[in-house]
């Protein structure tokens, strides 16, 4: 029978294996240095009588040609380039019956996995944050997963701290040792991949980070009727040091008074605010604010709200800013939804960081997630959605349904022009396309 | 394909296949990175000009593996070598709540670096790579039986130096909130 700790050292030694890289690499290098061996040990007498110069010479070419026969494998790890998910407004994931049967099941990690927020630092390598069963005790217990190359998947950290555990719903990393966990009144800070996490004060409702610079979003309190006094802070990467950010608000007061709530896009230094207006109307503004910055959030300026009535029905109706997604070179997609009438909603795309926007005539149910980039893979997904899933691949002018995709979506990233990652299944389920979309392989956490 | 050039090439095709597995197993036995990469690439080079008789070996794996358990073993009975760095990395300073986190994986993972080489090499191949007694006992040089005396050592001497009870700090979790 096996014992608790036989069970926890088994863990303890595919954990520790797991954050092992480079191995490739040591076998490019071990490869190379094979036939310019020297002898700190002994050439064996047969190889000595057998190998005269010229056929070490030979070898050093049979290993060169060898190298390119059998060709590198090892995928070269993209620029560091933290995932430009939506962030901010983070949907009631809505657990799905119908749960992928033929999916083949991840390497490790525990059963009943079920993943809340994902976090990617290139295209393979990245963290996911979510729960499983206790075991023996009610509730379920945080746990922090890491993959090395998107499709395996061990637990790293087991034992997430329960102050961390009851506060934070997301997860950001700057760098494969770097990385966030936040809610809004938590933020932990680990520095070594997550094995060990420190407190922060206060907490975050979004936070977004470009590997050199962290930005955080804060709300003291919630209420009127999302969040209220949202303001912005910045620090460096790995720093406890947070700098307040004046927001240039139509009142003066540097942050955000009141509103529905807020989401937060970054790629690279380009960042972008929405403060979304009240969709219900009344007295209030119900517009959207936007606000966008250049240089990682140091300066920002404010727009005009990116979805205003729209002509393109034929009659004038209001629309809503509910997504917004960063790609790079100051293209931002903002995706607009009718206030009524169940119409389908588009996207506007800006090429110039959010000074002007082009509608794009393709229609799609626009819900709460959007991401990718508009020149290859735009995603968008609506959990009442059926299908849930729709991509474009020209800029939002078309839309079809994803249908190898199946199962409500809980989370939708775009980690490149090619890579991108979505959960269904209330977290259970990972799918990933690397090629903008056109084919998707699912995986269980669980 | 002449001898000489099916050598290499099969040489090249394990290196490329099983380096990173056994970079691995290395890194768990040494506890440290550094020392991990040499044990493999010493294992891996000293093996080369025999290559012949690797690839003729019923599981070639095996025999590297052995021959990096053994050196692992071998390296760390010299003098200047038991001193060995393990990354345990330091706790951030909480400079606001002090609460303190308790990983117990960590002190297990200390643990298991204070044990002697041959069980801790026991504990590795048997719950790492997964190996039965009769696997380890070729690897390791030993009977069946010295096999299982090292893993229950190991396992005991893991329970004896355990200074604490069960984990202090559950990280029970009822309910993650929404933004």
């Amino acid at each position: 029978m096996t014992t608790q700790l036989e069970r926890d050292l088994r863990e303890l030694l595919a954990d520790r294996a797991s954050g092992v890289s480079g191995g490739l690499d040591l076998a490019e290098r071990i490869l190379a240095s094979a036939p310019g061996e020297r002898s700190r040990r002994e050439i064996p007498p047969n190889l000595r009588r057998w190998a005269p110069a010229a056929a070490a010479a030979a070898v050093v070419a049979l290993i060169a040609g060898a190298l390119a026969l059998v060709g590198r494998n090892d995928p070269t790890p993209a620029t560091h380039h933290p995932s430009p998910t939506a962030s901010g407004i983070v949907p009631r994931p809505t657990p799905n019956p119908n749960s992928t049967s033929s999916a083949p099941r991840l390497h490790a990690v525990s059963t009943g996995f079920r993943a809340r927020d994902l976090t990617f630092v290139s295209d393979e390598q990245g963290f996911a944050l979510g729960t499983v069963p206790c075991g023996a005790r009610p509730g379920r217990c945080a746990v922090l997963l890491a993959t090395s190359d998107g499709r395996h998947w061990t637990v790293r950290n087991r034992h997430l701290p329960s102050a961390l555990a009851r506060g934070v719903n997301g997860v950001r990393f700057a760098s494969p040792a770097t990385g966030y966990a936040y809610g809004p009144h938590a933020l932990f800070m680990t520095t070594d991949g997550g094995r060990s996490w420190s407190r922060s004060p206060g907490g975050a409702i979004a936070l977004e980070t470009d590997g050199q610079t962290v930005l955080r979003v804060t709300s003291p309190h919630s209420g009127c009727p999302a969040w209220c006094d949202v303001a912005v802070q910045t620090a460096p990467v790995g720093s406890s040091t947070w700098t307040p950010v004046r927001l240039p608000t139509p009142d003066g007061s540097g942050t955000i008074s009141t509103g529905y709530g807020v989401t937060l896009s970054r790629n690279g230094t380009d960042v972008y605010l929405a403060a979304l207006g009240h969709t219900a109307g009344g007295s209030a503004d119900a517009s959207t604010t936007l606000y966008a910055s250049h240089d990682s959030g140091q300066t920002w300026t404010r727009r005009a709200d990116p979805c205003p009535f729209s002509q393109t029905y034929g009659s004038p109706r209001e629309t809503d800013t509910v997504v917004i997604a960063a790609a790079p070179d100051g293209v931002l997609t903002v995706g607009c939804q009718p206030r009524v009438g169940g119409a389908d909603g588009f996207v506007m795309i800006s090429t110039d960081g959010g000074a002007a926007f082009t509608a794009e005539p393709g229609r799609v149910l626009l819900g709460e997630f959007l991401a990718g980039f508009p020149s290859t893979m735009l995603l968008s997904a609506d959990q009442a959605a059926s299908p849930p899933v729709f991509l474009s691949t020209d800029g939002g002018r078309t839309w079809r349904p994803v249908t190898q995709v199946t199962g409500t979506p809980v989370w939708v990233g775009a980690e490149s022009p090619e890579v991108a990652h979505i959960v269904t299944d209330g977290g259970r389920v990972l799918w990933t396309t690397r090629d903008s979309g056109a084919d998707w392989k699912s995986t269980t956490f669980s | 394909m002449s001898g000489v050039e099916g050598r290499a090439q099969e040489f090249a095709t394990f290196v490329r296949a099983n380096t990173p597995a056994l970079l691995q197993t290395a890194y768990l036995l040494t506890g440290n990175k550094n020392a991990a990469e040499d044990l493999v690439q010493d294992t891996l080079l000293r093996l080369w000009p025999k290559w012949e008789l690797v690839a003729r070996a019923d599981v070639p794996l095996a025999y590297v593996r052995r021959s990096l358990a053994n050196g692992f073993v071998n390296s760390s009975r010299r003098p200047w070598r038991r001193e060995v760095a393990y990354e345990v990395l330091p706790e951030q300073p909480d400079t606001v709540d002090p609460v303190r986190e308790f990983d117990d994986r960590a002190e297990l993972w200390q643990r298991l670096s204070q044990l002697p080489a041959r069980q801790r090499t026991a504990l590795v191949l048997r719950y790492f790579d997964d190996l039965s007694d009769e696997q380890i006992s070729e690897v390791l040089g030993c009977r069946d039986a010295t096999v299982r005396s090292l893993i229950s050592r190991g396992l005991a001497a893991l329970r004896a130096s355990s200074a604490a009870g069960p984990a202090a700090h559950d990280g029970t979790f009822d309910g993650m909130g929404i933004a």
